[in-house]
């Protein structure tokens, strides 16, 4: 089964960890990956970086920053193919994160897409093809209209199909609800089980597609295109990365 | 064949079979709801057979046939449902069961027995709610129903008909393994459903007026599924102290309720009414648990309680072995609640300084903060001690503290009687701490009741979340 494996984090955290979770990702990596447990995985950019997008009336809404100012915020995911939840708990309680980071754990409820060679390239964080965003759809008990699940499921399916043939997909799919998450937090030792996502919001993240945008503009018309667009919210946010990095070197020097 | 009998052997068969029949059929069709519905099947089934019929030898192998066969009607015809809605040209769920390896619901043997055990630790998963799993323990394995399940927890029985949804939910979308887990990672499951089969134990004490059967009941179920758990875990220790454990508390309950429902503290309980059976049994399986040397927190419980089951009276309480245990219960489980237990035992094995001292230690705890026990335990021992200025003003610490009425109307008893009495009419040295300890209660209580906080917390992280003070530190 594929699971979604969000980690969550309130910002920066101190050198030292830093160091240590880096020593620790190449083991870590060569092992998952040889078992083929650990399929994709990046770091998102910080919250603040992100716009959340909605379509009311026909109208595209655009709000700069997340969705939920929360304290603490999704700051990256994996992407795991594991026999079971055990075996998701098990790759990610041991990823170097783990020890400093909590992470929430979900089943892909359809299964993934993915776009191959571009989810390959987006791991290793080769973004010379664009800048890969992240589309998060926060659903909540009330959509802003009356909502057909199976019609929208079969319009996200086909909109997925449509940004693939595009070349502009990259991996992504609906989520298990929130009764189906699992959070992992590293304490005393171990790593301790509970039920539940992490952030108690009302909302929640009923999918997450991860699409290539040339920049911002573009990401927000994609998060306006989605589907759950007109129902829900979309919070679009880019990943860290090179491309990321010299951009914002860039804007300081402009600065 | 008259039907008394029958209807006799069908519910003793329910009461040791139900939890086989449905056990062995979710792991041959991975599908929770129909193994319910077909054990149900089955013993209405053998209602209606058996008189004529007669009894079969083995009722058990019975209902497993009969509601594997059932299982099969029930898949075939939604197969075939699904196949006729696709030639209807409309979408369906592909049929989820291989139908090929349905002639193995058939088999009898010795995985039946690992079935119930499969059961148990994927009922008891720490990924699940840990109110949905006690509720799923109760329902697939001892065969409660919703309606008796809700009746126990007070909640409305649509209430409880969801969180068994919600919590079947998530071990089938988030694909929780149905197994017994592997070697690495048994230990800290088994003390997971330890820790469950405790908590259900602890439910079954909660006993206020009107809801008393229905929660003696959970008691004697907690007590029935520790009896199977240690059957199926013979090498395990611990499965062998829980049960140990519960007989002991639960040979005490005669003489813990008063004739107007009110609590009767341990010390003042009258010890001919305990259970000389069930204690008995206690202490021989706790003797052959001890025996193995791994003594794991029920255990040292047990033993803690076996302290108290020997005494004939309290004055002849062995606290230095109490202390002893405490200390040991301490290493191994530490919390500010058995470090404050400990405080009493020491005080009341004759050193009232030194378990003076350990209070005025945890003090600085936050996580004792405005925790009542604390300052009741201190004003207890200075009461005792006869410094009743010093225990008065403790008293009045604790007073705004306590969480219910009953405690506070206590306290200020003894309040007043610091306040009041000459030294002459002390009573004897005991602290309603101590004598008070054995796992009562509703949640509430048993926030309020270092042994039961003790009891909740010691097994698993995650049982103590039904209790923020021992809970949450910080």
């Amino acid at each position: 089964m594929k699971y979604l494996g969000f980690v969550v984090t309130a910002g920066p955290m101190p050198a030292e960890a830093v160091a240590e979770m880096n020593a620790g990702f190449p083991a870590y990596f060569a092992e998952m990956e040889a078992r083929g447990v650990r399929l994709y995985g990046r770091e998102l950019d910080q919250p603040d970086r992100g716009v959340t997008v909605r379509v009311r009336n026909g109208e595209t809404l655009v709000a700069d920053g997340p969705f939920a100012e929360t304290k603490e915020f999704i700051g990256g995911f994996d992407v795991l193919d594991c026999a079971d939840l055990d075996e998701a708990i098990e790759v990610e309680s041991k990823s170097p994160v783990a020890k400093f980071l909590p992470f929430e754990v979900r089943p892909f409820r359809d299964g993934l897409r993915v776009a191959e060679p571009q989810a390959a390239a987006f791991d290793r964080q080769d973004d010379a093809a664009g800048l890969p965003y992240l589309l998060m759809a926060w659903a909540s008990a009330t959509p802003a209209e009356p909502l057909n699940e199976q019609a929208v499921r079969q319009e996200s399916e086909a909109w997925r199909q449509q940004l693939e043939a595009g070349g502009g997909y990259i991996l992504g799919g609906a989520l298990g609800g929130p009764e189906t998450a699992t959070t992992l937090r590293f304490r005393d030792g171990e790593t301790r089980l509970s039920d539940g996502p992490f952030l108690d919001l009302e909302e929640f993240i009923t999918s997450i597609d991860v699409v290539s945008c040339a920049d911002r503009e573009q990401a927000v018309a994609l998060a306006a295109a989605h589907p759950l667009a007109r129902y829900y919210a979309i919070e679009a946010r880019p990943f860290y990365g090179q491309a990321i990095h010299a951009q914002r070197l860039l804007e300081e020097s402009q600065e | 064949m008259s039907t008394a009998p029958v209807q006799q052997a069908v519910e003793a068969a329910f009461r040791t079979e139900w939890g086989r029949v449905v056990a062995t059929l979710i792991r041959r069709t991975g599908d929770w709801d129909l193994a319910e519905e077909c054990a149900q099947d089955a013993f209405a089934e053998a209602l209606r057979r058996w008189p004529a019929d007669g009894i079969p030898q083995r009722p058990g192998a019975w209902l497993t046939t009969v509601a594997g066969h059932r299982a099969i009607d029930r898949l075939r015809r939604a197969a075939r449902g699904a196949e006729l809605l696709e030639q209807a040209g409309r979408e369906a769920p592909p049929p989820e069961t291989d139908e090929e390896a349905m002639p193995e619901l058939f088999e009898q043997g010795d995985e039946i027995e690992d079935d119930r055990l499969r059961l148990i630790f994927t009922c008891c998963h720490p990924a699940l709610p840990l109110e949905g799993r006690v509720a799923l323990t109760l329902r697939t394995l001892a065969g409660l129903s919703t309606a008796e399940i809700a009746r126990a927890f007070l909640v409305p029985e649509a209430t409880m008909a969801k969180r068994l949804t919600r919590t079947k939910t998530k071990i089938t979308a988030a694909k929780i393994p149905y197994r017994v887990p592997p070697a690495h990672l048994l230990a800290e499951r088994t003390s997971g459903v330890l820790a469950v089969l405790y908590l259900l134990f602890n439910e079954g004490y909660a006993a206020s007026s009107g809801t008393e059967l229905i929660r003696a009941s959970l008691g004697d179920e907690a007590i029935r599924l520790a009896r199977a758990l240690r059957q199926l875990m013979p090498d395990e220790p611990e499965a062998t102290g829980v049960l140990a454990l519960m007989l002991l508390h639960h040979s005490r309950r005669h003489a813990r309720v008063g004739s107007d429902g009110e609590l009767i503290t341990l010390e003042e309980q009258d010890r001919r009414r305990w259970d000389q059976a069930e204690i008995g049994e206690g202490l021989q399986l706790l003797g052959s648990a001890l025996r193995r040397q791994q003594p794991g927190p029920y255990q040292l419980q047990a033993a803690i309680a076996a302290c108290h089951a020997r005494a004939d009276s309290p004055s002849s309480t062995d606290w230095p072995e109490i202390a002893r245990l405490y200390a040991l219960l301490e290493h191994q489980a530490p919390s500010p609640v058995v470090r404050l237990n400990r405080a009493v035992a020491v005080a009341m094995a004759g050193d009232f300084d030194a378990g003076l001292a350990i209070i005025d230690e945890l003090s600085g705890d936050s996580r004792l903060e405005r925790y009542y026990l604390l300052e009741a335990t201190r004003a207890d021992l200075l009461r005792r001690r006869g410094a009743l200025a010093a225990a008065a003003a403790a008293y009045e610490i604790a007073l705004p503290l306590a969480p219910s009425e009953t405690e506070r109307s206590y306290l200020r008893s003894r309040l007043d009687e610091c306040r009041d009495s000459p030294r002459s009419r002390l009573p004897a040295p005991w602290p309603e701490v101590s004598s008070r300890l054995a796992g009562q209660g509703s949640r509430n209580r048993a926030c309020a009741l270092p042994e039961a906080i003790l009891n909740r917390s010691a097994g698993s992280g995650t049982a103590s979340k039904n209790c923020p003070t021992a809970a949450a530190p910080g």
